[in-house]
């Protein structure tokens, strides 16, 4: 707390933004729970008076969130020291659990048009790929596989989305490859996933939490993630789960700080563990003549049955019905989710849905942001992705 | 400064678009140099395993690594006893 005392003193002192959203309150003894919200609409509407007083913005880089969350990307700024002091952060973890492996590593990142183009560096023979997710052809995550296999790449860093497809085409083609890490972003790793990656690249699967704002947040496996070093979490709307949005602050960056930063993912926090959840708390499924909150869902199936978002179920709908993806293979309990959400649903919004239970291995992904999410619109499944399904038990 | 020297030739080795007349002990790797992280973090592997050292928790942070004096520092810091 000696941190975030004189870090809220730094912010009092030079940034004209936090020191008059602070002004109203008692700062004698600073807990980061009397601490106003960050808000994405903050930044929108502030984003220069965000920024401390000894920082010149002309001399920061600027950079962009992606725009996933609602739809127009965040324009933030960071120095350049701040930017690299975020990675080698991260990387210092890495170096921490297996420092070989960290040297040879290969990063999947999102891209919007297919590709088959990839980027080698290969420094003093330690390989590092950056390779795009989407590709043109099957033969091209074939040889992903094989230049991983080649340079005995053993770390790998991407969405789970990625790593479900390398399996299916690993198995397809017969393919044998060995890593020590894999590094989950972005997306929710569900345990069915997380057993299988290890099972087919023989290796440690482990989760990186965090947001473009702020970078690295949490770091672990078994979805028992803990925090990085100047990084604080408070929990917003605990509902009596655990469950709530995420609030991140970040003590490392003064430029353009993030205190109490809402973020819209769904977590758990016990005080040493982070758990995720992945999907965005704000979406909501909307029929034609009805939306409902996911909140809604989440609160029926943690309650009943205790599942989770992503580890046993995910939602899909269209105008006239919703489709319940469900990893559990009982015919009897998906029987009792489709007779309990049918009679909540009209209960508390007085209608009438159909409801189809689709006992499956694996969730969808939506085509706009090729993330899993907890619950998608039938228009925006992305179908690629069923071309590398796989029945697995 | 047979130190400094062996570093510069590593940090051009990583960026060769730099001239070893550029690198002297004030400089800056990231505000000065333009490294970016990939080739910081190479930087580091490459100086632990040419100068047979391990970075430890301490030395690990941005200041210390980013500039040519703070990474001499370490590199000439005793071999502690543990």
């Amino acid at each position: 707390m000696n941190k975030l005392n004189s870090f809220i003193n730094y912010l009092l002192e030079h940034n004209s933004f936090y020191s008059e959203m602070y002004n109203e309150i008692s700062l004698e003894k600073i807990n980061v729970d009397q601490l106003p919200i960050l808000h994405r609409r903050d930044i929108r509407n502030n984003y220069e008076k965000i920024i401390s007083d000894e920082y010149d913005i002309n001399e920061l880089n600027k950079e962009y969130t992606n725009g996933t969350t609602e739809g127009e990307p965040l324009t933030i700024y960071k120095t350049s020291l701040e930017r690299i002091g975020l990675d080698i952060k991260l990387w210092n973890i890495r170096r921490n659990l297996n420092a070989e492996a960290a040297k040879n590593y290969a990063f999947f990142y999102y891209n919007h048009l297919p590709s088959n183009e990839y980027k080698c560096i290969n420094t003093s023979g330690c390989y590092t790929y950056q390779f795009p997710m989407k590709k043109i052809d099957e033969i091209d995550y074939v040889r992903d596989l094989l230049l991983i296999k080649e340079h005995k790449i053993k770390w790998l860093i991407g969405p789970p989305s990625i790593f479900y497809t390398l399996c299916c085409i690993a198995i397809k083609h017969k393919i044998k490859v060995e890593v020590d890490i894999i590094e989950c972003i972005s997306e929710y790793l569900p345990n069915h996933y997380e057993k299988l990656f290890s099972h087919i690249f023989n290796c440690d699967v482990y989760v990186q939490y965090s947001c473009h704002e702020v970078w690295g947040i949490a770091f672990g496996k078994n979805n028992k993630l803990e925090l990085l070093d100047n990084t604080l979490i408070k929990i917003k709307n605990q509902n009596g789960n655990g469950f709530g949005k995420c609030l991140v602050t970040n003590l490392d960056l003064k430029s353009m700080p993030f205190v109490n930063y809402e973020l819209s993912d769904l977590v758990r926090f016990n005080n040493r563990y982070l758990q995720t959840y992945g999907f965005r708390w704000t979406e909501t499924i909307m029929l034609s003549e009805l939306i409902i909150d996911y909140s809604f869902f989440d609160d029926i199936f943690t309650k009943n049955w205790n599942m989770h978002p992503l580890d046993d179920y995910q939602i899909i709908y269209n105008d006239a019905k919703l489709i319940v993806n469900l990893t559990k293979r009982n015919r009897n309990l998906a029987n009792e989710i489709k007779y309990t959400l049918f009679h909540e649903i009209k209960k508390v919004y007085q209608l009438e849905v159909v409801i189809n239970i689709n006992i499956t291995n694996r969730f969808n992904t939506d085509i706009i942001s090729g993330k899993m999410r907890g619950s998608i619109n039938y228009q925006n499944i992305n179908y690629n992705d069923w071309e590398f399904s796989l029945d697995i038990e | 400064m047979k130190n400094l020297k062996k570093l510069s030739i590593l940090i051009q080795e990583i960026n060769p678009d730099l001239q070893l007349e550029q690198i002297n002990i004030t400089s800056n790797l990231i505000n000065d140099l333009g490294y970016d992280s990939l080739q910081l973090m190479q930087l580091i592997t490459l100086v632990e395993e040419k100068f047979d050292m391990i970075f430890s928790e301490n030395d690990f942070n941005v200041d210390t690594l980013s500039s040519i004096k703070g990474l001499l520092n370490v590199i000439n810091k005793e071999p502690s006893d543990e």
